[in-house]
């Protein structure tokens, strides 16, 4: 019974097309009053507790990081940094988007904020060149997936403070995975450039010693991950402090060296608050569905039903992984995640996976749902930066390898939970 | 006589006192952003240049974050700056467009008033016994107030969107 209403009400709110958050809110809100004896306001007092958690305040701090990089023009300046050195290989420049994706995935905590400061600079440099548009969209569509995954993670970071998760565990669990992926990105650039060169047009080389000169520019973003990862894996600091003198440390940089201003850096402290205020908006109606869903206690009696039948957990995990890519075709990443959280992570959890492992198989899932159609953001983002040369369709055509990539991503994790888990039970002992 | 101009005068009056509104709390939101940025690096820099840490950061960084997101909701409300889930407003037409436009309202609208009548409780609750933060000591009952007046006035916004659609103006952006 209680399933059904669950399932009833959140269809029938959310495709109202009402505001996410509130459509959540109002499911927990309703299963609070006539499931629970009508106390709403435990998901009131839920949503004032949780906002008050220091790890949160962390979130604002990473989307600002990531809105003053961009801010700032540095991706130019990493991206010429690190072209010589990939021109060398027959994918040429569509490898130095993976691998600008995925240094700049080092410093900022949002998928689209990579794939915009990324693709604005790459897209027109590379369609310039005679590059094929679809594999340039599809490689930094791909690509900006990388800013997920790779610490510091929005997505982690939700993860952590939704389930009560080490974020520093999780930050560091995310890196094997994170750079795996973008390996498996080049090798399919590789394979395919060299099957089909008419595509990607041949980089005349420049010597080793100009390349290995060149590439040595990218260093002001390397003191940036030391500043923002280093003192994080370190202990020195929490993930809110990292992300604070990550900010300052970026702010510096951008004065210094990129094209940052004191009034553009007021304009995307105003820009970073919107973008804050759209996912705390959907943030919230989480909190009360799912202090609703706790306190009935629905996760573990979905884990006894479970028992009951004797489904095994790899066919479970199937199953969310299912849901998962359904639910991708119509809710942003973040918000999916946000939503399943509350019975997904009790559930899974419950029959045996580990947290920090189940953090970085959702993001991944989460990273797929943003190259899903129709709501695949990060293709969103780059339709709008080719100006509409690449519509929709192609951009999703251009970034289905990268998909695939995801998702064999998730088999090897699954088959070899220790890409994750390595790293954690390294530091944390 | 009244006719179309003073009434559509009297729209663009309402929009312009709740856009004035809305802006001055997202100001505060976005300040309050700024305030745990500066807050959390002062705090790093007391830590560790001069070891002496404040004491209230972690409480004051939480209370700040709680006020941001409640000030800068009316803004994005007005502004339809959020995420929905627009596949059935999608395929469907004139007045079934219509209706389910409204119906998805409906929901904002009445989340926003349960939400606002519990946490007017808990505020008043707060402010009787003037309950502070464990730690630093900082009262609560402003912060919550605030929070209240926030949701409060995001549930007025989205009523005027309801009965007053507009078309989204230059400087609104779509959601992230």
């Amino acid at each position: 019974m209680i399933w059904a209403a669950l399932g009833a009400l959140l269809s029938l709110t959310v495709l109202t097309g009402a505001m996410l958050g509130a459509a959540l809110g109002l499911t927990g809100f309703a299963i609070l009053h006539f499931f629970a004896g009508g106390s709403m306001r435990l998901g009131v007092q839920a949503v004032f507790n949780v906002l008050g958690e220091f790890t949160l305040t962390s979130i604002p701090l990473f989307i600002l990081l990531g809105d003053v990089l961009v801010a700032s023009g540095l991706a130019g300046g990493i991206y010429k940094a690190l072209s010589p050195l990939f021109a060398r290989l027959r994918g040429g420049l569509l490898h130095t988007n993976i691998a600008v994706c995925t240094v700049f995935g080092a410093v900022s905590g949002s998928s689209m904020s990579v794939s915009a400061a990324v693709g604005s600079v790459a897209y027109p440099e590379l369609i310039g060149r005679g590059y094929d548009k679809r594999m340039v969209v599809g490689s930094l569509a791909g690509g900006g997936t990388l800013g997920l995954l790779i610490p510091p993670s929005l997505s982690l970071l939700i993860y952590g403070a939704l389930t009560d998760t080490s974020i520093g565990k999780l930050f560091l669990a995310g890196v094997v995975p994170g750079l795996m992926m973008a390996l498996l990105f080049m090798i399919y650039i590789e394979i395919k450039a060299r099957r089909h060169p008419g595509l990607v047009p041949a980089e005349a080389p420049l010597p080793w010693s100009q390349t290995l000169r060149a590439t040595l520019a990218v260093w002001p973003i390397l003191v940036l991950i030391l500043a923002v990862l280093g003192s994080l894996f370190l202990g020195i600091a929490t993930p809110t402090e990292s992300a604070a003198v990550g900010v300052a440390a970026a702010a510096l940089l951008g004065f210094t060296m990129g094209d940052l201003t004191l009034a553009r850096l007021m304009q995307t402290f105003v820009n970073s608050a919107r973008t804050f205020a759209v996912i705390a908006f959907v943030f919230l109606g989480a909190v009360i569905l799912a202090q609703s869903i706790s306190v009935l206690q629905l996760p573990q009696k979905l884990l006894e039903g479970i028992s009951s039948v004797g489904l095994s957990p790899l066919l479970m995990l199937g199953v969310v992984v299912l849901i998962y890519l359904l639910l991708g075709m119509i809710f942003d990443g973040l918000s999916m995640m946000v939503m399943t959280l509350p019975v997904v992570f009790p559930l899974l959890t419950g029959l045996g996976y580990d947290a920090v492992w189940l953090g970085v198989v959702i993001t991944i899932m989460v990273e797929v749902g943003m190259l899903t159609p129709p709501v695949g953001m990060n293709l969103f983002v780059l339709v709008g930066i080719s100006k509409h040369q690449v519509n929709l369709a192609q951009a999703s055509i251009g970034a289905l390898p990268y998909w695939l990539l995801l998702m064999l991503g998730l088999v090897l994790l699954t088959a070899m939970p220790g890409i994750a888990t390595w790293l954690p039970s390294l530091s944390y002992k | 006589m009244s006719g179309p101009a003073p009434a559509a005068a009297t729209h663009r009056g309402v929009e312009r006192v709740l856009r004035a509104i809305a802006g001055a709390l997202a100001a505060i939101g976005a300040l309050s952003l700024a305030g745990i940025f500066v807050l959390v690096f002062a705090s790093v820099l007391m830590r560790y240049v001069w070891g002496q840490p404040f004491n209230f950061t972690e409480e004051l960084s939480g209370l700040l974050m709680t006020l941001a997101v409640f000030t800068l909701l009316p803004a994005t409300v007005l502004k339809e700056v959020h995420i929905r889930v627009t596949v059935l407003s999608g395929l469907t037409q004139g007045a079934l467009q219509r209706s389910v436009f409204l119906a998805g309202q409906f929901i904002l609208l009445a989340f926003c008033v349960l939400f606002v009548r519990e946490a007017w409780a808990i505020t008043e609750f707060t402010y009787t016994l003037n309950l502070k933060s464990e730690q630093s000591r900082l009262p609560l009952a402003p912060f919550l107030m605030l929070a209240t007046a926030g949701m409060g006035l995001a549930g007025v916004a989205g009523l005027w969107r309801t009965l007053r659609p507009m078309a989204p103006q230059a400087e609104d952006g779509v959601h992230p």
